[in-house]
């Protein structure tokens, strides 16, 4: 009866899997998702690469020059090349926004299966933390938590996660909530396999899929986060290159080197755009039919 | 004051004041007529923060305190060059040979905004109720032992001891005259709406948007002031500033930021004036941290810094490097200091003669949002490198910032001074005395030889004797390295070029009475 089960449980995921290859290039978000994403991600991992410059190193004597050969798209007020600092900034803000994901990912999706799955006190006194950590607007309560925590990439971290999970923490609650009383759970229950397998084994891989789907919008709000964080000093701290930072020591010039703060900031939209494109894209594919 | 939001001031003018007006107006506008002031018209002052308080005794904020002397005047002010103190509300003063009493005569007709004239009374009760202020201006008039009015136009101070710094400290807006016992309101509502002899009397106030002053129809100047109402706002935006002042919403924008100095002087319609100024900044270094107890290391630090670099990349060349804690418009201002330049080969051998020649890592404070304290901290974030500094950034908003180093909980940080009076005292005291109130700047410094050379210069009263003083003064204190002097910087006000007469003085005030709109 249990391999019976889980020959079940793997046909759904196999069918899922069937689906997502067969769709996914006819999916005009996801493919644009992931070209620009990939375009990012390709230029963040290749930044020595792809720059002539030190984003760090200054030039005094070179400060605030237009575009020239040597620095593409000239520099800043440190005479610091503006195009390295792009691309390096990219390389911060994208490693830090999917590891400040990935935290609230494990620990939201783990809480939400196991209040889902077990209901009673666990739940109720779950769903209490979720609703007072909801009551509070995102950005506010990330801006104070770092405010109080000191500025650094480390208290993004903890910020972040402290915020993030209770979304993830909701979705998998209510799919467990679904899926526990589908047959391959019941029959799973019946054939005596231990709880910690079915939830692991059994439930988690059909419930993640929409944790995955939100965590891809979820990068959004959290790259928003850093960089505004960064606007703030209280972000990544300086020398290394960030949006956030590089858009508030622009904010001065706007009158007269407009640019210095306004290509983080196109950056920051259209790593954005990427992000979102590919998280409807997702939904899209993992949607099942 | 020191400062990152106080500062300070009083000051000056007199005779010389009319002809340098019309001198700066010509400048602005090359025409003939508009040489001659014209009566009427308002302005709108853009400010970068709210006025505190208007209470002129306690009050430490530039934007606060460059409003009530629009209201309230001294007897003696500053001049234009910051250094030369001058009769205003007083006619003259003689000294007794003991250097321990002064007896002030009054000018005659002047009158207070409400229409009564002031008298010895008004006098003696302003400067009585401005002493007894502990938390206040009051420190500067400690040497007073007693004021009495022997007729109503003559004021005798006399003092505990001979003080060199008494004519200064009388022409410090703190001490600017109000009518006798708050003119029968109490003290917290008086200045909430405060009476003077100044040219600009209350109008009213929203707070957290503006202040409106109107024109004192009593003010004893004939014939000034020529404007009927000026209103300060508040415009944290730089860029909105300029923005404002373009679109001819606004007739002044108070400090611009350096970069925009440029373009601002080709800018039609607006005049970019550099006011010589008693600005100097500074970066400190808090001795409760071991390694910056260390002379070398301070002296390390002190020739690691590129100051002709940060004023040429920061400040855009609009700025000088310091090479001494007092500024050049400050009497007895020492060119010969000897503060520390620039020099990594000097700089890395005095690091090697330390306890911390291998390097160490220290926190930087530096201001959220403060544009030119974050490039600052980047260049030398940089420069430091070099002799294995780690230089870490610590941002805070810059009101806590600013009582982080109040309260010496920092390691390096940014601070600045503009001088409040026309004597090197006030800032000496504050900077190199430990007991001044200030730690030495809030850095702990402490070196007992300097002290007594500021101590015999307070009490010396020959000019040329004194100025040996702090000659000597100012050289130990920078061989000691105790602060880096990082630059002189003028005030920098964008006005409307049809607003003339607008001159700030170096002890940061503006006389609002001779300027008009053309």
């Amino acid at each position: 009866m249990s391999i019976a089960a889980e020959v079940v449980t793997e046909a759904v995921i196999a069918e899922h899997r069937h689906g997502f290859r067969r769709r996914w290039y006819r999916t005009p978000s996801f493919v644009g998702g992931v070209s620009i994403l990939g375009t990012m991600v390709l230029l963040a991992v290749l930044a020595p690469l792809v720059t002539r410059h030190d984003p760090t190193s200054q030039d005094l004597l070179h400060t605030l020059q237009g575009p020239t050969s040597s620095h593409w798209l000239g520099t800043d007020d440190l005479g610091r090349d503006v195009w390295s600092r792009l691309v390096y900034g990219a390389r911060t803000d994208l490693r830090v926004a999917f590891l400040a994901v990935l935290f609230p990912f494990v620990i939201g999706t783990l809480v939400g299966l196991v209040s889902g799955f077990y209901g009673g006190w666990i739940d109720t006194v779950t769903n209490w933390l979720v609703n007072i950590v909801v009551a509070f607007p995102f950005y506010v309560l990330i801006i104070a938590l770092v405010f109080a925590l000191g500025s650094g990439t480390r208290n993004i971290y903890i910020a972040i996660t402290i915020v993030g999970w209770v979304s993830y923490a909701r979705i998998v609650r209510g799919e467990v909530i679904v899926a526990k009383r589908r047959e391959y759970v019941l029959a799973a229950r019946s054939a005596g396999l231990s709880d910690a397998r079915i939830l692991f084994r059994h439930l988690l891989p059909n419930v993640i899929t929409q944790a995955i789907v939100f965590a891809m919008s979820d990068i959004v709000l959290d790259i928003l986060a850093i960089v505004t964080l960064g606007y703030l000093g209280l972000g990544v701290q300086p020398p290394t290159a960030d949006w956030g930072k590089m858009i508030a020591d622009g904010q001065t010039f706007l009158t007269t080197h407009w640019e210095l703060s306004t290509l983080p900031g196109i950056a920051v939209v259209i790593t954005a755009l990427g992000l979102s494109l590919l998280a409807d894209g997702l939904a899209d594919l993992l949607r099942p039919e | 004051m020191q400062g990152k939001r106080p500062l300070f001031f009083l000051a000056v003018v007199s005779g010389v004041v009319l002809a340098a007006t019309a001198a700066l107006a010509a400048s602005a506008s090359p025409t003939h007529r508009a040489a001659t002031p014209k009566r009427g018209g308002s302005i709108t002052i853009a400010r970068i923060e709210d006025s505190q308080s208007f209470d002129k005794t306690n009050v430490f904020q530039n934007e606060s305190i460059w409003i009530t002397e629009q209201i309230m005047e001294p007897l003696y002010l500053a001049g234009k060059d910051g250094k030369t103190l001058n009769p205003w509300l007083a006619t003259g003063y003689s000294q007794a040979k003991d250097g321990k009493t002064y007896t002030f005569t009054l000018r005659k007709g002047v009158k207070f905004s409400n229409g009564k004239p002031m008298t010895s009374a008004d006098v003696k009760f302003s400067i009585d109720d401005a002493r007894a202020q502990a938390k206040g201006w009051g420190y500067l008039d400690a040497a007073i032992k007693s004021i009495t009015t022997p007729s109503p136009d003559t004021v005798v101070f006399h003092l505990k001891f001979a003080w060199a710094p008494f004519l200064a400290d009388i022409a410090l807006f703190a001490n600017g005259i109000i009518p006798n016992h708050f003119a029968g309101q109490s003290r917290k509502a008086f200045y909430t709406h405060p009476i003077g002899t100044g040219p600009f009397m209350w109008d009213k106030r929203v707070v957290g948007q503006s202040v409106t002053l109107k024109r004192n129809p009593f003010y004893w100047q004939k014939g000034k002031p020529y404007l009927d109402k000026v209103t300060w706002t508040f415009v944290t935006d730089e860029n909105t500033r300029e923005l404002q002042l373009r679109g001819g919403q606004i007739q002044v924008d108070e400090f611009p930021p350096f970069n925009s100095i440029t373009k601002l002087k080709s800018t039609p319609g607006v005049t970019m004036n550099l006011f010589p100024s008693t600005r100097t900044d500074y970066l400190g270094m808090n001795e409760s941290y071991p390694p910056l107890a260390d002379v070398h290391v301070r002296r390390a630090i002190s020739y690691a810094i590129d100051r002709a670099a940060i004023v040429k990349s920061v400040l855009f060349g609009y700025g000088k490097p310091a090479n001494s804690f007092l500024p050049p418009q400050v009497p007895y201002y020492s060119a010969n200091a000897g503060g520390l330049q620039y020099d990594m080969t000097k700089a890395k051998a005095e690091l090697a003669k330390s306890k911390f020649a291998k390097g160490f890592k220290v926190t930087l404070l530096v201001g959220a949002g403060a544009q030119v304290e974050s490039a600052m901290g980047q260049v030398i974030q940089q420069s430091l490198k070099g002799l294995g500094i780690n230089v870490v950034f610590k941002q805070e908003d810059t009101s806590t910032e600013f009582n982080d180093i109040g309260k010496r909980n920092y390691q390096l940080g940014f601070s600045y001074w503009t001088m409040d009076i026309a004597d090197p005292d006030e800032l000496v005291t504050f900077a190199i005395d430990p007991a001044g109130g200030a730690h030495s700047f809030y850095t702990g410094y402490n070196n007992p030889a300097v002290v007594k050379l500021s101590h015999k210069a307070q009490r010396e009263t020959d000019p040329t004797k004194r100025a040996q003083l702090y000659a000597q003064l100012q050289k130990q204190a920078a061989s000691d390295a105790f602060l880096n002097f990082l630059y002189y910087s003028p005030y920098r006000w964008a006005t409307s070029s049809k607003l003339h007469g607008f001159y700030v003085y170096p002890l940061g005030n503006y006389h609002l009475e001779d300027a008009w709109l053309g």
